[in-house]
């Protein structure tokens, strides 16, 4: 293969190459066609997370835990600089709640 | 989602479920996607929106695989390649089918090519441009055009093709030096020079 060949059919080419095509409604296509497989295992999965959560919690005696850890907090919160692990604590719990809902309400959008 | 890399995307498809970042996914790789399948189908646009489909569907069933050893675009370039490799087979299938058919009934035929009836849609249905290009590929083998337009057109280099098709290193080349060739060819015979 010469040069002179390779420079004709790159210059052959070269439109083809910088071809753009539109979507034009393709990808809602592809989005109607798929499968809801993927979420129904993310709900299995999610249900059996729960399930194993309570269990555990419910055979390795949580509630006494989670008792003496509140109790200890309660009884040290006015001694402590006010809330700095409660802080902690609530911060997660509200960053956890605004992904998962956002997650949760996205993936309903787009299904619709 | 627009920011998200690649990587971010299909941890969120495999992981989350979430179908808004597989909807960005399709955006994106959308056009190189549909692209490789007008060249390969020389220009049925229907046939190759099917194939695509079809290429997206399995790439969202199958993105658990996904290891990134390669980039994402490579490995959903290997899906679609392996979707018309399918596709091309099935067709050939059909074909000998209808010859043995033919044969039994004792009724002679010339041998056409497996995508004969998509000429005569393409030829109707494109501009002169897109009709010089897809003339000039149905030169060539099926081999031989995916390399070349992997090449040519999606700017692959030779390993990267070898990964998509799944074809050695050699044999990759040899169909580029082939195709190339018999594209040079065909192209001065009809009196496309260069400027």
């Amino acid at each position: 293969m010469n040069d002179d060949n390779d420079m004709l059919l790159q210059q052959f080419f070269s439109d083809a190459a910088s071809q753009h095509i539109d979507d034009n409604g393709f990808t809602e296509q592809v989005m109607r066609r798929l499968p809801l497989r993927i979420n129904w295992f993310n709900r299995l999965w999610t249900v059996s997370c729960i399930v194993a959560a309570v269990v555990l919690f419910t055979l390795l005696h949580g509630w006494e835990l989670l008792t003496v850890q509140l109790e200890v907090l309660f009884r040290t919160l006015p001694t402590a600089s006010l809330g700095k692990w409660l802080m902690m604590l609530v911060t997660v719990i509200g960053g956890l709640l605004i992904a998962g809902a956002s997650e949760v309400i996205s993936s309903e959008r787009v299904r619709r | 989602m627009a920011n998200h890399t690649d990587i971010s995307l299909v941890a969120q498809v495999a992981v989350l479920g979430n179908r808004r970042a597989f909807d960005e996914l399709v955006r994106r790789y959308q056009s190189p996607v549909r692209r490789f399948f007008l060249n390969l189908t020389l220009g049925d646009g229907q046939l190759s929106d099917d194939l695509a489909q079809d290429t997206f569907l399995k790439a969202y069933l199958n993105i658990g695989k996904f290891k990134a050893l390669s980039s994402f675009q490579t490995w959903l370039m290997r899906i679609a390649y392996n979707v018309f490799y399918d596709y091309s087979r099935k067709m050939r299938n059909e074909k000998l089918e209808m010859r043995n058919v033919n044969v039994e009934m004792r009724n002679d035929g010339a041998p056409h090519s497996s995508f004969n009836h998509l000429h005569s849609s393409f030829l109707t249905s494109h501009s002169s441009f897109k009709l010089d290009i897809y003339s000039a590929l149905a030169q060539l083998k099926e081999d031989e055009r995916t390399c070349v337009t992997l090449q040519l057109i999606d700017g692959y280099d030779i390993a990267a093709i070898a990964d998509i098709t799944g074809l050695k290193v050699g044999t990759v080349k040899s169909h580029l030096s082939r195709g190339k060739e018999k594209m040079a060819k065909y192209l001065k015979e009809n009196g496309y020079e260069r400027r």
